[in-house]
């Protein structure tokens, strides 16, 4: 492969798509090539993106569906007329069927009205011999004497046609009754039991489909996913492993192989507990239970290693309590750690607040005045739409204006709700126009954990103002307090 | 080639990257816990093609928690500079929205594609190597194949401004 050759290949990194031969002849260039190096480490960027399934799956939905070849469109031309083909095939079935009894019936009307056969050459044209010598052709009141089409008709075939079928509704397609012909939805099982046979031919298919297309509108509304990684000891992917996903409730198994990067993905899971098992072959057989699937939630386990060792020893482990979800944002709560690491490349901490499901922010503002006894209230960060800025609590704050340096804290209640045990406060300067500073998540183990501890702790006065000092107070026994971020602010004050 | 010769060279190669990014000295440190992980917990690796997507990874991570720290504001209050923790390679909600917001300009660059790229984009999502590509596509020779991967990723990029992660450079 040629040093252009190689370099062409970079596209395949990012998606995984190099061949063993392909990845040693582009990785040993990159050692030798420091220009290639640099490329390939900002294609990681895209690489990691693209390692995940629901990323991957965004990506490849916006890419759009491929070109469809001559024989997939007549496929899925087919597919779109399948109830119209079908009822076209039954027709043309019955059709032929009478043409043929009709034939044999005609046949054995001539058999009774002419003589006995004669040599079948006897019948062959000639000019030598005149017409008239010709036998005669039954009158038509023997025609008409023929039996009956649907006597003519197998009891199997008249059960499918829903009972007796009178001469007057022999069917053309022309004629074809708009109940039975369109068999779309319930309409097309209440043609059949009708009497009309297209519609008793046609009610399974279209009650099959339209069931799908039911299943399929309850899945986006109400499923969930389930995905991972499977790796060795080492961390390493661990391709080509039996993943199974169990609903012990309803005994429902799903099973799917890890990819080549070790990414198993459970797409539409009903929400339930799930067990689930990862086999793979030179390893111990791995298996986790009680896993949480939620409607409309991304459950990621992360990285599930497997221990080296025959398949007939197993490692199970029991679910506790469900990990920060960081495969999508719905239904993830925030940890105080998450908040540590946060960027601040273009937004702040209010902004990754709003990444928890239902919390919304309204105007950001400061209220009221200079006395600790006040309430004065930031932001109105609002959890499932209630509540406005009460759910950003007031508090109570020791502040002094013209931008002297304070420290004031906040009990935010809505970051209680989520954040439980964490606190956040506020610690900043403060101005007559903004008030700027530290956010600062505050960790706060409960001794007794009660309830309602947000509103217990408000009792209780906990503050850890200058004016009021650190007070901890009433039935609240605080066990550890400690920061574990701190994010800079700004609020702005908003004109009394 | 030795795993010796590999790092020695990778070590070079990751300076020199690092250090178009950040200051030579933390450069000098990144290529070096970079190795030091390698070297305590990849000891079993010694090719090429193992060992480099995972300094990739490494020192990906390890230059974002660099410039997190950075930007970060009364930091040093809270943790030694000397003591950098090696970096955690899950992901975590900040990678999530950051990862959020790549995804959502990728996805409006593809669009603005030609349907020969998007359709190599596709096949290569779907997972099929260069060859088999070469085949579902129907192109004689496999070099078609790079070459017209290579202006797809060319263009692509440049729709997104030149780099994959906008802003963090």
């Amino acid at each position: 492969m040629s040093p252009d050759q190689v370099r062409k290949l970079v596209g395949g990194y990012a998606t995984g798509t190099l061949t063993p031969e392909e990845r040693a002849a582009l990785f040993e260039a990159a050692l030798e090539d420091q220009g290639l190096f640099d490329v390939l480490a900002r294609e990681q960027s895209l690489r990691d993106l693209l390692g995940d399934p629901a990323a991957k799956a965004e990506l490849l939905a916006a890419v759009g569906e491929a070109p469809a070849t001559w024989g997939e469109r007549a496929a899925r031309w087919m597919w779109g007329h399948a109830p119209v083909l079908a009822t076209m095939a039954c027709f043309a079935m019955v059709g032929g069927y009478m043409v043929r009894e009709m034939r044999l019936a005609s046949r054995q009307e001539v058999a009774v009205a002419k003589p006995p056969t004669p040599p079948r050459r006897v019948f062959e044209p000639s000019v030598k011999k005149p017409a008239a010598t010709l036998p005669a052709l039954p009158a038509p009141p023997v025609l008409a004497q023929r039996p009956a089409v649907a006597e003519a008709l197998p009891p199997a075939l008249m059960r499918a046609m829903g009972g007796a079928f009178p001469r007057a509704q022999v069917p053309a397609p022309a004629a074809m009754p708009a109940q039975a012909v369109g068999g779309r939805g319930g309409g097309g099982g209440r043609g059949g039991a009708a009497g009309g046979f297209g519609g008793g031919v046609m009610a399974a298919p279209t009650v099959m489909a339209f069931g799908n297309a039911r299943a399929a509108a309850g899945t986006v509304a109400s499923s969930g996913t389930l995905t991972g990684t499977v790796v060795d000891s080492s961390g390493a992917a661990v391709p080509g492993a039996q993943v199974e996903a169990r609903n012990p409730t309803t005994g429902a198994v799903r099973s799917t192989v890890s990819t080549p990067e070790g990414v198993f993905v459970f797409n539409g899971l009903e929400p339930a507990r799930y067990s689930l098992s990862v086999r793979a072959s030179g390893f111990k057989s791995f298996a986790q239970n009680d896993l949480n699937v939620e409607a409309s939630a991304v459950h990621d386990l992360g990285k599930m290693p497997l221990a080296v060792g025959a398949l007939s020893e197993e490692i199970s482990v029991t679910a506790a309590a469900t990990p920060v979800q960081t495969a999508s944002s719905e239904n993830s709560k925030l940890s105080g750690e998450a908040m540590t690491d946060l960027s601040l490349k273009g937004r702040d901490a209010f902004a990754m607040l709003q990444t928890i499901p239902g919390v919304t922010m309204g105007n950001t503002y400061m209220t009221g005045g200079d006395d600790a006894n006040e309430n004065k209230g930031v932001g109105a960060l609002q959890i499932n739409g209630s509540g406005g800025r009460a759910n950003f609590a007031n508090g109570d704050m020791g502040v002094t204006g013209g931008g002297e340096v304070v420290d004031f804290e906040l009990a935010v209640i809505a970051a209680m709700r989520k954040l439980d045990p964490a606190l956040v406060a506020l610690i900043g300067t403060a101005s007559t126009q903004q008030r700027s500073g530290m956010l600062v998540i505050v960790r706060i183990t409960l001794a007794n954990a009660p309830k309602d501890a947000p509103a217990q702790l408000k009792k209780a006065g906990f503050t850890i103002g200058r004016r009021q000092g650190n007070e901890v107070s009433g039935r609240i026994a605080v066990e550890k307090l400690e920061t574990v971020a701190q994010l800079p602010f700004v609020a702005h004050i908003a004109p009394q | 080639m030795e795993r010796e010769e590999v790092l020695t060279k990778l070590r070079e190669r990751i300076v020199a990257f690092a250090a178009s990014h950040i200051q030579r000295d933390a450069a000098e440190d990144v290529a070096q816990e970079t190795l030091m992980l390698l070297h305590e917990k990849y000891a079993h690796l010694d090719r090429p093609e193992d060992l480099l997507p995972l300094c990739f990874q490494i020192v990906r991570f390890k230059i974002m928690s660099l410039r997190r720290k950075a930007v970060r504001r009364g930091e040093y209050d809270q943790v030694s500079v000397t003591d950098i923790p090696l970096p955690d390679l899950n992901a975590n909600p900040a990678d999530h929205l950051e990862r959020k917001e790549m995804l959502e300009r990728l996805t409006a660059a593809v669009g603005q594609l030609g349907e020969r790229c998007r359709e190599m984009i596709r096949l290569k999502l779907q997972g099929k190597t260069f060859a088999e590509i070469q085949k579902t596509m129907g192109v004689g020779a496999i070099n078609t194949i790079y070459t017209w991967d290579h202006r797809c990723r060319k263009h692509l990029l440049e729709l997104m401004g030149g780099d994959w992660e906008r802003g963090k450079r």
